[in-house]
Protein backbone atom coordinates (compact mmCIF):
# COMPACT_ATOMS: atom_id res chain seq x y z
CA UNK A 1 0.00 0.00 0.00
CA UNK A 2 2.21 2.54 1.15
CA UNK A 3 5.50 1.15 -0.89
CA UNK A 4 2.62 1.42 -4.10
CA UNK A 5 1.57 5.25 -2.64
CA UNK A 6 5.53 5.73 -2.86
CA UNK A 7 6.48 4.27 -6.40
CA UNK A 8 3.55 6.48 -7.80
CA UNK A 9 4.79 9.96 -6.34
CA UNK A 10 8.21 8.27 -7.81
CA UNK A 11 6.54 8.20 -11.36
CA UNK A 12 5.00 11.84 -10.88
CA UNK A 13 8.03 13.19 -10.06
CA UNK A 14 10.27 11.77 -12.84
CA UNK A 15 7.64 13.06 -15.76
CA UNK A 16 7.36 16.30 -14.07
CA UNK A 17 10.63 17.21 -15.19
CA UNK A 18 12.11 17.88 -18.51
CA UNK A 19 15.80 16.46 -17.34
CA UNK A 20 13.94 13.08 -18.02
CA UNK A 21 12.87 13.25 -21.37
CA UNK A 22 16.07 14.96 -22.53
CA UNK A 23 18.48 11.89 -21.42
CA UNK A 24 15.84 9.33 -22.44
CA UNK A 25 15.96 10.84 -25.75
CA UNK A 26 19.61 11.39 -25.51
CA UNK A 27 20.44 7.77 -24.99
CA UNK A 28 17.98 7.18 -28.07
CA UNK A 29 20.31 9.61 -29.93
CA UNK A 30 23.93 7.83 -28.66
CA UNK A 31 22.59 4.52 -29.19
CA UNK A 32 21.02 5.16 -32.73
CA UNK A 33 24.23 7.09 -34.06
CA UNK A 34 26.52 4.58 -32.66
CA UNK A 35 25.17 1.34 -34.49
CA UNK A 36 24.70 3.25 -37.38
CA UNK A 37 28.32 4.41 -37.53
CA UNK A 38 29.72 1.25 -36.04
CA UNK A 39 27.49 -0.44 -39.51
CA UNK A 40 28.61 2.47 -41.89
CA UNK A 41 32.07 1.83 -40.82
CA UNK A 42 32.32 -2.34 -41.36
CA UNK A 43 31.07 -1.71 -44.85
CA UNK A 44 33.39 1.36 -45.91
CA UNK A 45 36.40 -0.93 -44.97
CA UNK A 46 35.19 -4.02 -46.67
CA UNK A 47 34.04 -1.88 -49.54
CA UNK A 48 37.68 -0.45 -49.84
CA UNK A 49 40.64 -2.60 -50.69
CA UNK A 50 42.79 0.75 -49.26
CA UNK A 51 41.93 -0.13 -46.07
CA UNK A 52 41.82 -4.03 -46.59
CA UNK A 53 45.41 -3.67 -44.45
CA UNK A 54 43.94 -2.38 -41.48
CA UNK A 55 40.64 -4.53 -41.13
CA UNK A 56 41.02 -6.81 -38.04
CA UNK A 57 38.41 -9.23 -39.31
CA UNK A 58 38.21 -11.09 -42.38
CA UNK A 59 34.45 -11.31 -41.98
CA UNK A 60 32.30 -10.42 -44.73
CA UNK A 61 28.97 -9.87 -43.14
CA UNK A 62 28.15 -8.78 -39.67
CA UNK A 63 25.48 -10.12 -37.30
CA UNK A 64 23.01 -7.02 -36.83
CA UNK A 65 23.08 -7.20 -33.53
CA UNK A 66 26.83 -6.57 -33.35
CA UNK A 67 26.71 -3.06 -32.75
CA UNK A 68 24.64 -2.97 -30.08
CA UNK A 69 27.22 -3.68 -27.33
CA UNK A 70 29.18 -0.67 -27.85
CA UNK A 71 26.83 1.38 -28.52
CA UNK A 72 25.21 0.21 -25.38
CA UNK A 73 28.00 1.41 -23.64
CA UNK A 74 28.29 4.87 -25.13
CA UNK A 75 24.23 5.48 -24.93
CA UNK A 76 24.37 4.33 -20.77
CA UNK A 77 26.40 7.73 -20.00
CA UNK A 78 22.88 9.40 -20.87
CA UNK A 79 20.89 6.37 -18.95
CA UNK A 80 23.83 7.07 -15.77
CA UNK A 81 22.19 11.25 -15.87
CA UNK A 82 18.74 10.18 -16.19
CA UNK A 83 18.97 7.58 -12.92
CA UNK A 84 20.89 9.36 -10.69
CA UNK A 85 19.14 12.79 -11.06
CA UNK A 86 16.26 11.00 -9.38
CA UNK A 87 18.13 11.02 -6.53
CA UNK A 88 21.17 13.92 -6.88
CA UNK A 89 18.18 16.76 -8.05
CA UNK A 90 16.44 15.86 -4.81
CA UNK A 91 19.68 16.65 -2.85
CA UNK A 92 20.67 19.59 -4.84
CA UNK A 93 16.67 21.16 -4.41
CA UNK A 94 16.54 20.36 -0.67
CA UNK A 95 13.37 18.48 -1.84
CA UNK A 96 14.59 15.03 -0.37
CA UNK A 97 13.56 16.49 3.24
CA UNK A 98 9.68 16.61 1.75
CA UNK A 99 10.01 13.37 0.55
CA UNK A 100 11.42 12.00 3.27
CA UNK A 101 8.87 13.90 5.31
CA UNK A 102 6.54 11.68 3.67
CA UNK A 103 8.01 8.53 3.51
CA UNK A 104 10.31 8.29 6.79
CA UNK A 105 11.58 4.79 5.77
CA UNK A 106 14.46 4.97 4.30
CA UNK A 107 14.41 1.28 2.65
CA UNK A 108 10.90 2.21 1.04
CA UNK A 109 12.39 5.37 -0.44
CA UNK A 110 14.86 3.85 -2.13
CA UNK A 111 13.20 0.87 -3.34
CA UNK A 112 10.32 3.38 -4.80
CA UNK A 113 13.10 5.40 -6.53
CA UNK A 114 15.24 2.16 -7.88
CA UNK A 115 11.66 0.55 -8.68
CA UNK A 116 10.53 3.35 -10.99
CA UNK A 117 13.82 3.92 -12.09
CA UNK A 118 14.80 0.46 -13.21
CA UNK A 119 11.19 -0.40 -14.64
CA UNK A 120 11.55 2.96 -17.05
CA UNK A 121 14.57 1.91 -17.81
CA UNK A 122 14.11 -1.32 -19.06
CA UNK A 123 11.47 -0.16 -20.66
CA UNK A 124 13.71 2.45 -22.63
CA UNK A 125 16.63 0.05 -23.04
CA UNK A 126 14.32 -2.63 -25.18
CA UNK A 127 13.41 0.91 -27.24
CA UNK A 128 17.05 1.45 -26.98
CA UNK A 129 17.82 -1.98 -28.29
CA UNK A 130 15.44 -1.95 -30.86
CA UNK A 131 16.54 1.45 -32.17
CA UNK A 132 19.90 0.17 -32.21
CA UNK A 133 19.15 -2.78 -34.61
CA UNK A 134 17.17 -0.52 -36.75
CA UNK A 135 20.31 2.02 -36.94
CA UNK A 136 22.71 -0.93 -37.65
CA UNK A 137 20.41 -2.12 -40.11
CA UNK A 138 20.83 1.40 -41.69
CA UNK A 139 24.76 1.14 -41.43
CA UNK A 140 24.85 -2.36 -42.54
CA UNK A 141 22.74 -2.48 -45.42
CA UNK A 142 23.16 -6.08 -47.51
CA UNK A 143 25.76 -6.53 -45.01
CA UNK A 144 23.68 -7.68 -42.02
CA UNK A 145 23.04 -11.38 -40.69
CA UNK A 146 19.83 -11.96 -38.52
CA UNK A 147 19.80 -14.45 -36.36
CA UNK A 148 16.47 -14.09 -34.88
CA UNK A 149 17.49 -15.59 -31.34
CA UNK A 150 20.50 -14.28 -31.03
CA UNK A 151 18.88 -10.46 -31.93
CA UNK A 152 16.30 -10.79 -28.90
CA UNK A 153 18.91 -11.61 -26.13
CA UNK A 154 21.17 -9.01 -27.88
CA UNK A 155 18.18 -6.65 -26.98
CA UNK A 156 17.05 -7.85 -23.90
CA UNK A 157 20.41 -7.71 -22.36
CA UNK A 158 20.55 -4.22 -23.40
CA UNK A 159 17.77 -3.82 -21.50
CA UNK A 160 18.81 -5.84 -18.17
CA UNK A 161 22.15 -4.07 -18.50
CA UNK A 162 20.90 -0.81 -18.42
CA UNK A 163 18.85 -1.48 -15.33
CA UNK A 164 21.46 -2.90 -13.06
CA UNK A 165 23.40 -0.21 -14.34
CA UNK A 166 20.70 2.75 -13.79
CA UNK A 167 19.98 0.71 -9.63
CA UNK A 168 23.51 1.39 -9.63
CA UNK A 169 23.34 5.45 -10.39
CA UNK A 170 20.32 5.55 -8.20
CA UNK A 171 22.24 4.00 -5.30
CA UNK A 172 25.72 5.75 -5.71
CA UNK A 173 23.54 9.36 -5.77
CA UNK A 174 22.02 8.51 -2.72
CA UNK A 175 25.25 8.19 -1.50
CA UNK A 176 27.11 11.12 -3.03
CA UNK A 177 24.36 13.14 -3.02
CA UNK A 178 25.91 15.11 -5.51
CA UNK A 179 26.16 14.96 -8.95
CA UNK A 180 29.36 15.38 -10.37
CA UNK A 181 30.73 13.33 -7.84
CA UNK A 182 28.35 10.07 -8.69
CA UNK A 183 28.12 10.71 -12.27
CA UNK A 184 32.40 10.20 -11.44
CA UNK A 185 31.86 7.40 -9.36
CA UNK A 186 29.64 5.90 -11.81
CA UNK A 187 32.15 6.17 -14.16
CA UNK A 188 35.39 4.68 -12.27
CA UNK A 189 32.97 1.72 -11.65
CA UNK A 190 31.89 0.86 -15.14
CA UNK A 191 34.86 2.41 -17.36
CA UNK A 192 37.46 2.32 -15.37
CA UNK A 193 37.72 -1.52 -15.26
CA UNK A 194 37.69 -1.54 -18.95
CA UNK A 195 41.22 -0.01 -19.14
CA UNK A 196 42.80 -2.30 -16.83
CA UNK A 197 43.42 -5.99 -17.74
CA UNK A 198 43.96 -9.02 -16.15
CA UNK A 199 42.04 -11.95 -13.89
CA UNK A 200 40.75 -9.07 -11.29
CA UNK A 201 39.22 -7.06 -14.04
CA UNK A 202 36.20 -9.69 -15.10
CA UNK A 203 35.29 -9.33 -11.44
CA UNK A 204 34.70 -5.66 -11.56
CA UNK A 205 31.43 -4.17 -12.76
CA UNK A 206 32.59 -2.77 -16.04
CA UNK A 207 34.23 -5.34 -17.40
CA UNK A 208 31.30 -8.27 -16.35
CA UNK A 209 28.80 -5.91 -17.55
CA UNK A 210 30.78 -5.43 -21.18
CA UNK A 211 31.31 -9.05 -21.55
CA UNK A 212 27.70 -9.67 -19.83
CA UNK A 213 26.57 -7.32 -22.65
CA UNK A 214 28.93 -9.38 -25.87
CA UNK A 215 28.63 -12.66 -24.96
CA UNK A 216 25.64 -13.01 -22.64
CA UNK A 217 27.17 -15.53 -19.74
CA UNK A 218 25.34 -15.65 -16.39
CA UNK A 219 28.07 -15.24 -14.56
CA UNK A 220 29.44 -11.96 -15.86
CA UNK A 221 25.83 -11.07 -15.55
CA UNK A 222 25.57 -12.41 -11.73
CA UNK A 223 28.59 -10.46 -11.10
CA UNK A 224 27.12 -7.35 -11.98
CA UNK A 225 24.25 -7.92 -10.09
CA UNK A 226 26.11 -8.94 -6.94
CA UNK A 227 27.76 -4.80 -7.38
CA UNK A 228 24.56 -3.54 -7.85
CA UNK A 229 23.08 -5.02 -4.53
CA UNK A 230 26.16 -3.86 -2.65
CA UNK A 231 25.74 -0.26 -4.09
CA UNK A 232 22.44 -0.59 -2.95
CA UNK A 233 23.24 -1.61 0.51
CA UNK A 234 25.41 0.38 0.95
CA UNK A 235 22.87 3.34 -0.13
CA UNK A 236 20.50 1.95 2.16
CA UNK A 237 23.01 2.05 5.27
CA UNK A 238 24.02 5.78 4.37
CA UNK A 239 20.21 7.01 4.40
CA UNK A 240 19.56 5.31 7.78
CA UNK A 241 22.27 6.88 9.35
CA UNK A 242 22.64 9.93 7.45
CA UNK A 243 20.59 13.19 9.03
CA UNK A 244 18.73 14.75 5.78
CA UNK B 1 -2.16 16.47 19.13
CA UNK B 2 0.47 17.27 21.98
CA UNK B 3 4.07 17.43 20.27
CA UNK B 4 6.40 15.84 23.54
CA UNK B 5 9.84 16.61 23.54
CA UNK B 6 11.91 14.87 26.50
CA UNK B 7 15.38 15.24 26.94
CA UNK B 8 16.00 16.10 23.46
CA UNK B 9 19.40 16.55 22.46
CA UNK B 10 21.62 16.60 19.24
CA UNK B 11 24.98 16.82 19.27
CA UNK B 12 27.86 17.29 16.15
CA UNK B 13 31.33 16.16 17.34
CA UNK B 14 31.93 18.06 20.14
CA UNK B 15 29.17 20.80 19.34
CA UNK B 16 25.79 20.73 21.13
CA UNK B 17 23.31 22.04 18.87
CA UNK B 18 19.99 20.84 20.78
CA UNK B 19 20.82 20.26 24.28
CA UNK B 20 18.37 18.39 26.80
CA UNK B 21 14.78 19.51 25.72
CA UNK B 22 11.99 18.76 27.37
CA UNK B 23 8.39 20.72 26.24
CA UNK B 24 4.73 20.27 25.64
CA UNK B 25 3.38 22.12 22.43
CA UNK B 26 -0.27 21.82 23.20
CA UNK B 27 -3.16 21.82 20.47
CA UNK B 28 -5.22 24.79 19.94
CA UNK B 29 -3.19 27.43 19.87
CA UNK B 30 -0.33 28.88 18.25
CA UNK B 31 2.98 28.52 20.15
CA UNK B 32 6.20 30.59 19.23
CA UNK B 33 9.52 29.10 17.92
CA UNK B 34 12.43 31.91 19.20
CA UNK B 35 16.15 32.06 19.38
CA UNK B 36 19.02 33.51 17.77
CA UNK B 37 20.79 32.23 14.87
CA UNK B 38 21.77 28.96 15.46
CA UNK B 39 20.37 28.33 18.71
CA UNK B 40 19.11 24.95 17.03
CA UNK B 41 15.13 25.97 16.16
CA UNK B 42 15.61 24.40 13.04
CA UNK B 43 17.25 21.25 14.55
CA UNK B 44 14.85 20.64 17.06
CA UNK B 45 11.93 20.78 13.93
CA UNK B 46 14.43 18.59 11.60
CA UNK B 47 14.72 15.95 14.70
CA UNK B 48 10.18 16.60 15.58
CA UNK B 49 10.06 15.54 11.76
CA UNK B 50 12.17 12.37 11.76
CA UNK B 51 15.08 13.66 9.26
CA UNK B 52 17.97 14.43 11.78
CA UNK B 53 18.42 11.48 14.58
CA UNK B 54 18.55 12.45 18.20
CA UNK B 55 22.21 11.74 19.96
CA UNK B 56 19.70 10.95 22.96
CA UNK B 57 15.83 11.80 23.70
CA UNK B 58 12.73 11.51 22.08
CA UNK B 59 10.69 13.98 19.87
CA UNK B 60 7.07 11.76 20.30
CA UNK B 61 3.52 13.11 18.30
CA UNK B 62 0.28 12.03 19.77
CA UNK B 63 2.75 9.70 21.94
CA UNK B 64 4.38 7.90 18.92
CA UNK B 65 7.69 9.14 16.40
CA UNK B 66 7.07 10.61 13.21
CA UNK B 67 8.68 7.45 11.88
CA UNK B 68 6.12 5.36 12.84
CA UNK B 69 3.46 7.40 12.19
CA UNK B 70 1.09 5.89 8.69
CA UNK B 71 1.41 8.52 6.12
CA UNK B 72 2.31 11.59 7.87
CA UNK B 73 1.71 14.10 6.02
CA UNK B 74 -1.99 13.62 6.88
CA UNK B 75 -0.98 14.07 10.27
CA UNK B 76 1.76 16.35 10.08
CA UNK B 77 2.38 18.74 7.27
CA UNK B 78 5.31 21.26 7.29
CA UNK B 79 7.12 23.98 5.96
CA UNK B 80 10.55 23.99 6.50
CA UNK B 81 12.41 25.96 3.75
CA UNK B 82 10.41 26.84 0.54
CA UNK B 83 13.15 26.82 -1.77
CA UNK B 84 13.27 22.91 -1.94
CA UNK B 85 11.43 22.18 -5.02
CA UNK B 86 12.76 20.80 -7.72
CA UNK B 87 12.58 24.60 -10.30
CA UNK B 88 11.87 22.74 -13.31
CA UNK B 89 8.53 21.20 -11.66
CA UNK B 90 5.19 22.68 -11.86
CA UNK B 91 3.57 24.02 -8.10
CA UNK B 92 0.75 21.49 -9.91
CA UNK B 93 3.10 18.70 -10.65
CA UNK B 94 4.66 19.09 -7.09
CA UNK B 95 1.85 18.88 -4.92
CA UNK B 96 0.71 16.04 -7.10
CA UNK B 97 3.51 14.26 -6.16
CA UNK B 98 3.37 14.66 -2.31
CA UNK B 99 -0.30 13.39 -2.01
CA UNK B 100 0.57 10.42 -3.95
CA UNK B 101 3.22 9.53 -1.87
CA UNK B 102 0.68 9.52 1.03
CA UNK B 103 -2.66 8.59 -1.00
CA UNK B 104 -3.95 11.50 -0.61
CA UNK B 105 -6.99 12.81 -3.23
CA UNK B 106 -5.94 14.92 -6.12
CA UNK B 107 -8.64 17.23 -5.54
CA UNK B 108 -6.31 18.04 -2.40
CA UNK B 109 -4.13 19.41 -4.69
CA UNK B 110 -6.25 22.22 -5.83
CA UNK B 111 -8.10 23.02 -2.75
CA UNK B 112 -4.70 23.87 -1.44
CA UNK B 113 -3.98 25.87 -4.04
CA UNK B 114 -6.59 28.05 -3.81
CA UNK B 115 -6.10 28.34 -0.07
CA UNK B 116 -2.81 29.78 -0.79
CA UNK B 117 -3.68 31.74 -3.60
CA UNK B 118 -1.52 30.22 -6.51
CA UNK B 119 -4.49 28.57 -8.52
CA UNK B 120 -2.95 30.82 -11.74
CA UNK B 121 0.08 30.33 -10.78
CA UNK B 122 0.15 26.16 -10.35
CA UNK B 123 0.91 26.12 -13.87
CA UNK B 124 4.17 27.67 -13.43
CA UNK B 125 7.99 25.60 -12.80
CA UNK B 126 8.93 26.35 -9.29
CA UNK B 127 11.89 27.86 -10.30
CA UNK B 128 10.13 30.68 -11.65
CA UNK B 129 8.36 31.71 -8.55
CA UNK B 130 8.87 34.73 -6.13
CA UNK B 131 10.24 33.71 -2.66
CA UNK B 132 6.93 34.76 -1.77
CA UNK B 133 4.90 32.55 -4.04
CA UNK B 134 7.35 29.61 -3.25
CA UNK B 135 6.47 30.22 0.69
CA UNK B 136 3.09 29.67 -0.22
CA UNK B 137 3.52 26.65 -2.30
CA UNK B 138 5.18 25.39 0.96
CA UNK B 139 2.34 26.25 3.08
CA UNK B 140 0.33 24.31 0.51
CA UNK B 141 2.45 21.20 0.55
CA UNK B 142 1.71 21.64 4.34
CA UNK B 143 -1.70 21.34 4.08
CA UNK B 144 -1.83 19.26 1.67
CA UNK B 145 -3.10 16.39 4.01
CA UNK B 146 -5.11 18.80 6.19
CA UNK B 147 -2.73 17.55 9.20
CA UNK B 148 -3.46 18.13 13.34
CA UNK B 149 0.34 19.25 13.53
CA UNK B 150 1.63 21.77 11.55
CA UNK B 151 5.21 23.16 12.02
CA UNK B 152 6.54 26.34 10.08
CA UNK B 153 10.25 27.55 9.91
CA UNK B 154 10.41 30.89 9.35
CA UNK B 155 6.81 31.42 6.95
CA UNK B 156 6.53 34.66 6.27
CA UNK B 157 9.97 34.85 4.76
CA UNK B 158 9.84 36.73 1.66
CA UNK B 159 6.19 37.84 2.25
CA UNK B 160 4.88 41.08 1.31
CA UNK B 161 2.93 43.06 4.54
CA UNK B 162 -0.64 41.24 2.81
CA UNK B 163 1.18 37.60 2.87
CA UNK B 164 1.94 38.45 6.04
CA UNK B 165 -1.49 38.99 7.61
CA UNK B 166 -2.77 36.44 5.84
CA UNK B 167 -0.06 33.79 7.37
CA UNK B 168 -1.16 35.09 10.80
CA UNK B 169 -4.80 34.69 10.15
CA UNK B 170 -4.15 31.58 8.35
CA UNK B 171 -1.93 30.06 11.42
CA UNK B 172 -4.98 31.73 14.08
CA UNK B 173 -7.47 29.80 12.35
CA UNK B 174 -5.79 26.51 12.03
CA UNK B 175 -5.07 27.16 16.26
CA UNK B 176 -8.47 28.10 16.57
CA UNK B 177 -9.83 24.70 14.59
CA UNK B 178 -7.89 22.84 17.50
CA UNK B 179 -4.82 21.96 15.47
CA UNK B 180 -1.35 22.41 16.95
CA UNK B 181 0.34 25.17 15.41
CA UNK B 182 4.52 25.38 15.81
CA UNK B 183 5.97 28.05 14.47
CA UNK B 184 9.99 29.58 14.65
CA UNK B 185 10.02 33.55 13.53
CA UNK B 186 12.76 36.20 13.59
CA UNK B 187 10.03 38.60 13.05
CA UNK B 188 9.07 39.82 16.59
CA UNK B 189 6.24 41.92 16.06
CA UNK B 190 4.88 39.64 13.63
CA UNK B 191 5.07 36.67 16.90
CA UNK B 192 3.43 39.08 18.93
CA UNK B 193 0.26 38.79 17.37
CA UNK B 194 0.74 35.46 16.06
CA UNK B 195 1.44 33.15 19.09
CA UNK B 196 -0.20 32.62 22.27
CA UNK B 197 2.99 30.63 23.76
CA UNK B 198 6.44 30.70 23.60
CA UNK B 199 9.37 28.65 23.76
CA UNK B 200 12.68 30.83 23.96
CA UNK B 201 15.67 28.90 23.24
CA UNK B 202 19.47 30.06 23.02
CA UNK B 203 22.79 27.86 22.66
CA UNK B 204 19.98 24.86 22.22
CA UNK B 205 18.85 25.03 25.88
CA UNK B 206 15.43 26.57 26.53
CA UNK B 207 15.44 30.29 28.07
CA UNK B 208 11.78 30.21 28.65
CA UNK B 209 8.67 28.25 27.81
CA UNK B 210 5.52 30.68 29.29
CA UNK B 211 1.94 32.22 27.41
CA UNK B 212 3.30 35.18 25.58
CA UNK B 213 1.84 37.77 27.95
CA UNK B 214 3.85 36.40 31.07
CA UNK B 215 7.24 36.71 28.61
CA UNK B 216 5.85 40.16 27.97
CA UNK B 217 5.02 40.96 31.31
CA UNK B 218 8.02 39.39 33.25
CA UNK B 219 10.38 41.84 30.98
CA UNK B 220 12.29 44.61 32.87
CA UNK B 221 10.94 47.01 29.79
CA UNK B 222 7.89 45.99 31.17
CA UNK B 223 7.00 48.91 33.28
CA UNK B 224 4.27 51.54 34.94
CA UNK B 225 2.95 54.75 34.03
CA UNK B 226 2.39 57.07 37.22
CA UNK B 227 1.24 60.71 36.44
CA UNK B 228 0.62 63.06 39.64
CA UNK B 229 0.93 66.31 40.25
CA UNK B 230 2.55 64.95 43.18
CA UNK B 231 5.32 62.80 41.66
CA UNK B 232 8.19 64.44 43.90
CA UNK B 233 6.52 63.55 47.30
CA UNK B 234 4.96 59.93 45.70
CA UNK B 235 8.62 59.29 44.45
CA UNK B 236 10.12 59.12 48.26
CA UNK B 237 6.76 56.82 49.33
CA UNK B 238 7.72 54.53 46.84
CA UNK B 239 11.26 54.89 47.84
CA UNK B 240 10.79 54.01 50.96
CA UNK B 241 8.74 51.20 49.89
CA UNK B 242 12.22 49.88 48.38
CA UNK B 243 10.59 50.20 44.59
CA UNK B 244 12.85 51.22 42.15
CA UNK B 245 11.51 54.91 40.25
CA UNK B 246 12.66 56.41 37.29
CA UNK B 247 11.33 60.34 36.73
CA UNK B 248 10.69 60.21 33.11
CA UNK B 249 9.21 64.21 33.60
CA UNK B 250 8.08 66.76 36.01
CA UNK B 251 4.72 65.25 36.86
CA UNK B 252 5.41 61.46 35.44
CA UNK B 253 7.40 58.15 36.97
CA UNK B 254 8.61 54.86 35.65
CA UNK B 255 8.16 52.23 38.02
CA UNK B 256 9.65 48.96 37.01
CA UNK B 257 9.59 45.77 39.51
CA UNK B 258 5.72 46.24 41.08
CA UNK B 259 2.57 45.68 40.77
CA UNK B 260 0.11 48.33 39.77
CA UNK B 261 -2.14 47.32 43.04
CA UNK B 262 0.76 48.20 45.28
CA UNK B 263 1.02 51.62 43.81
CA UNK B 264 -1.77 52.43 44.00
CA UNK B 265 -2.25 51.31 47.43
CA UNK B 266 1.13 53.36 48.49
CA UNK B 267 -0.51 56.62 46.83
CA UNK B 268 -3.89 56.21 48.39
CA UNK B 269 -1.97 55.61 51.59
CA UNK B 270 0.39 58.71 51.25
CA UNK B 271 -2.71 60.61 49.81
CA UNK B 272 -1.17 61.36 46.80
CA UNK B 273 -3.34 62.37 43.99
CA UNK B 274 -3.10 60.23 40.34
CA UNK B 275 -4.20 61.06 37.27
CA UNK B 276 -3.14 58.00 35.44
CA UNK B 277 -1.47 54.56 36.47
CA UNK B 278 -0.88 52.30 33.98
CA UNK B 279 1.23 49.69 32.99
CA UNK B 280 3.06 50.06 29.44
CA UNK B 281 4.15 46.67 27.82
CA UNK B 282 7.45 45.96 26.83
CA UNK B 283 7.39 44.65 23.40
CA UNK B 284 8.02 41.05 22.75
CA UNK B 285 11.04 42.03 21.25
CA UNK B 286 12.29 43.68 24.10
CA UNK B 287 11.66 40.92 26.03
CA UNK B 288 13.04 38.66 23.57
CA UNK B 289 16.38 40.84 23.55
CA UNK B 290 16.59 40.50 27.28
CA UNK B 291 16.28 36.91 27.45
CA UNK B 292 18.64 36.15 24.91
CA UNK B 293 21.50 38.81 25.51
CA UNK B 294 23.99 35.84 26.92
CA UNK B 295 22.42 33.52 24.21
CA UNK B 296 23.86 35.23 20.94
CA UNK B 297 25.99 32.97 18.93
CA UNK B 298 26.46 35.19 15.99
CA UNK B 299 25.96 39.22 17.74
CA UNK B 300 27.19 41.94 17.03
CA UNK B 301 28.41 43.65 19.89
CA UNK B 302 26.23 45.10 21.91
Amino acid sequence: MTAQASARSEWIKLWSVRSTWWCLASSVLLMAACAWTLGKDFVHDLENPAEQAVRDTTATTMPLHEPLVLSALLAQFAVVAFAMLAMTGEYATGLIRSTLRAQPSRGRVLLAKVGVVGAVTFASGLVLGVAGLAAAQLGLSDYAVVDGGATAGAVFRVAAYLTLVSAISVGMGAILRGGVGTMGAVLVLLVGPLLIAGPLSDYLPGTAGATFLRDGTARDGIVLALWTAAVLAAAYTTLRRRDA
Amino acid sequence: MTITLTGLTKRYGSTVAVHDISLQIAPGKVTGFLGPNGSGKSTTMRMILGLDHPTSGTALINGRRYADIRHPLRTVGALLDAKAVHPGRTARNHLRAMAASNGIPERRVSEALETVGLTTAAGKRAGTLSLGMSQRLGIAEALLGDPEVLIFDEPVNGLDPDGVRWVRQLMRSLAAEGRTVFVSSHLMSEMQLTADHLVVIGKGRVIRDAPIQQVIAGSAATEIRVRSPQAEALRGHLAAASITVRQTAPDELAVAGARIEQIGDIAYAAGVRLHELSRQDASLEEAYLELTANDVEYGAVR
